[in-house]
């Protein structure tokens, strides 16, 4: 084979295999892009259950202060990004509490791990 | 008294550094400077941290094979072997051959001296059955799983684009191909097509790729191969940018491109089991790269192997790096690394670097013109798969212009193409040319 022919068809072949992996690629979305839907559902259930602590809370702090504002900024966020910035799903944190946590490390580790799974 | 003194000169003679003093002009030399070599390899690797995970054992392979009668190289040689027998011996095992000793090729000629050599209680030192690895092809797809376990496909799944500009980064390859077979049409350095194929695939800056290609196309140019490939990969954030900026406009490079779609966890599993199947159809000898490459991928993004990826991504990864560093820098020996294709192995790896940018960039214009400006041509340079800094390189260059330019996602996609990119060069190289 000649060093012209090695260039060209070695070239050729890497850019048809690139150009069908991508032209599948484009494909991905309409038949792997379900996940949108199953976390939709997910979410909503979700902050059902959100809202429904929010307002069974016993905590009623009316008065906002500038660190409690930063603090729902952050829980606010960390909302958005487990909910997926595309997802449509609009909220606003009306309140929140800390909740008395007398579990031990042991306990807290196997939530997580079991949350994680 | 005598006998004492006698002792100690036999011993003297029998050392290392007796063997280089009575043989100093007849091949001692090259034991010094290629001692000499991997200790500026070391210094690299330590102080300026090039690489240092793979260039350090590279440089002690090197260091541990060129220290004599250590018995301690990947690959012995008829000379070699030649030495360890006695000049009786030697003659009597020339003798036994039915043919003649003349008539047998070097591999035949090898067993022969082991053989011999194996009977006066000789064995084969630990490196040469760690090279094993290297030469089966064993250690680089190993690594590729390790490596396809660390990467993430998601910002090429979700800009599919920029799996063309990870082919084009390999053109880079091809054109090296091409200027080897210019030298050696000159009479200056013999390169054949195989050698000329295994040198090109330097510019895929992939170094499990390159040692993969250079164990099955030309086995005794991987030691220059190998060190050329890990040195330049560490010198991706000096040749890269000057490239970058010659082919770019101040314009082109401020580009602020798009936030990309996120990615579901269904189209991270079905990317590395789609792509194995199509290119090992289509390609049989990326199968290999590819798919082990995939495998990792899909041990973590599949979720449920969560103690094999950690294995992968670490024990597994760092075992196989050591004994790879190892038997490949112990094949850098003096015969085998001093010679003038070394030093075309190290011109031709700058021009296969530069090269893989400058196509990558080019390609990348034509997509900004064609997108009417949505693609910053500087992620095309991150198409060489020196994963994750080339996509590093892309991001501060572009932020020199545009500090609120947050290119690096958007140059991963490319980055992680060029991987697959390379590994499809190899097959292709490996097909052609094996």
């Amino acid at each position: 084979m000649s060093d012209g022919s090695v260039v060209l068809v070695g070239i050729s072949i890497v850019f048809i295999c690139m150009i069908l992996i991508t032209l599948v690629l484009y494909l991905f979305p309409l038949f792997f892009g379900n996940d949108k839907k199953n976390k939709i559902n997910k979410n909503s259930k979700k902050e059902e259950k959100v809202e429904n602590v929010v307002t069974d809370s016993n905590v009623t702090e009316k008065i906002v202060k500038n660190d409690d504002k930063e603090l729902i900024a952050v829980i606010s966020a960390a909302i958005s990004a487990y909910l997926g910035s595309d997802s449509g799903i609009k909220f606003r944190v009306k309140s929140f509490r800390r909740v008395g946590d007398n579990t031990s490390a042991w306990s807290k580790t196997s939530r997580l791990e079991n949350l994680s799974e | 008294m005598g006998g004492f003194i006698d002792t100690i000169v036999s011993i003297a003679e029998a050392s290392g550094l007796g063997y280089i003093i009575n043989n100093f002009w007849d091949g001692g030399w090259q034991n010094v400077v290629m001692i000499v070599v991997a200790c500026v390899l070391l210094y690299l690797a330590i102080v300026k941290k090039y690489e240092p995970l793979l260039l350090l054992p590279i440089a002690f392979g090197m260091l541990l094979a060129n220290l004599p009668l250590a018995n301690l190289t990947s690959k012995y040689t008829v000379e070699g072997l030649s030495e360890l027998l006695s000049p009786e011996s030697l003659e009597a095992v020339k003798a036994s051959v039915v043919g003649g000793w003349e008539n047998l090729s070097e591999s035949a000629q090898k067993l022969e001296l082991m053989g011999a050599l194996k009977n006066t209680g000789w064995k084969e030192g630990l490196i040469y059955y760690l090279y094993k690895g290297v030469d089966f092809g064993i250690y680089p797809p190993l690594i590729f799983i390790g490596i396809g376990a660390m990467t993430d496909f998601g910002p090429l799944i979700s800009n599919p684009k920029s799996l063309l500009l990870g082919a084009a980064a390999q053109v880079g390859i091809f054109v090296t191909y091409l200027g080897a077979r210019i030298l050696d049409s000159t009479g200056l350095i013999a390169f054949s097509q195989a050698d000329a194929g295994a040198i090109g695939i330097i510019g895929g800056a992939d170094g499990p790729t390159a040692i993969f290609t250079a164990s099955k196309l030309a086995p005794e140019l991987l030691p220059a191969i190998a060190v050329a490939a890990y040195s330049y990969m560490a010198l991706v954030p000096v040749i890269q940018p000057p490239i970058m900026k010659a082919l770019t406009t101040k314009k082109e490079r401020a580009v602020v491109m798009k936030q990309t779609r996120a990615v579901s966890k269904t189209e991270k599993i079905i990317f590395p089991i789609f792509v194995t199947i199509f290119i090992a159809l289509i390609l049989p000898d990326a199968a290999t790269l590819v798919g082990c490459l995939m495998l990792g991928n899909l041990i973590k993004e599949s979720g449920v192997c969560d103690r094999l990826c950690k294995t992968v991504q670490n024990e597994l990864m760092n075992i196989v790096t050591i004994f790879l560093g190892i038997s490949v820098g112990a094949t850098a020996t003096g015969t085998t690394f001093l010679k003038g294709q070394t030093l075309g192995i190290i011109a031709l790896g700058v021009i296969a670097f530069g090269m893989g940018t400058a196509t990558g960039i080019l390609f990348g214009k034509i997509m900004y013109v064609v997108t009417k400006g949505k693609v910053n041509p500087l992620i095309g340079s991150a198409g060489v798969s020196a994963v994750p800094m080339a996509a590093r390189v892309a991001q501060k260059v572009g932020q020199e212009e545009n500090p609120n330019n947050y290119l690096l996602m958007h140059a991963m996609g490319p980055n992680v193409a060029g991987v697959i990119g390379s590994a499809i060069a190899a097959g292709v190289l490996i097909n052609m040319l094996g």
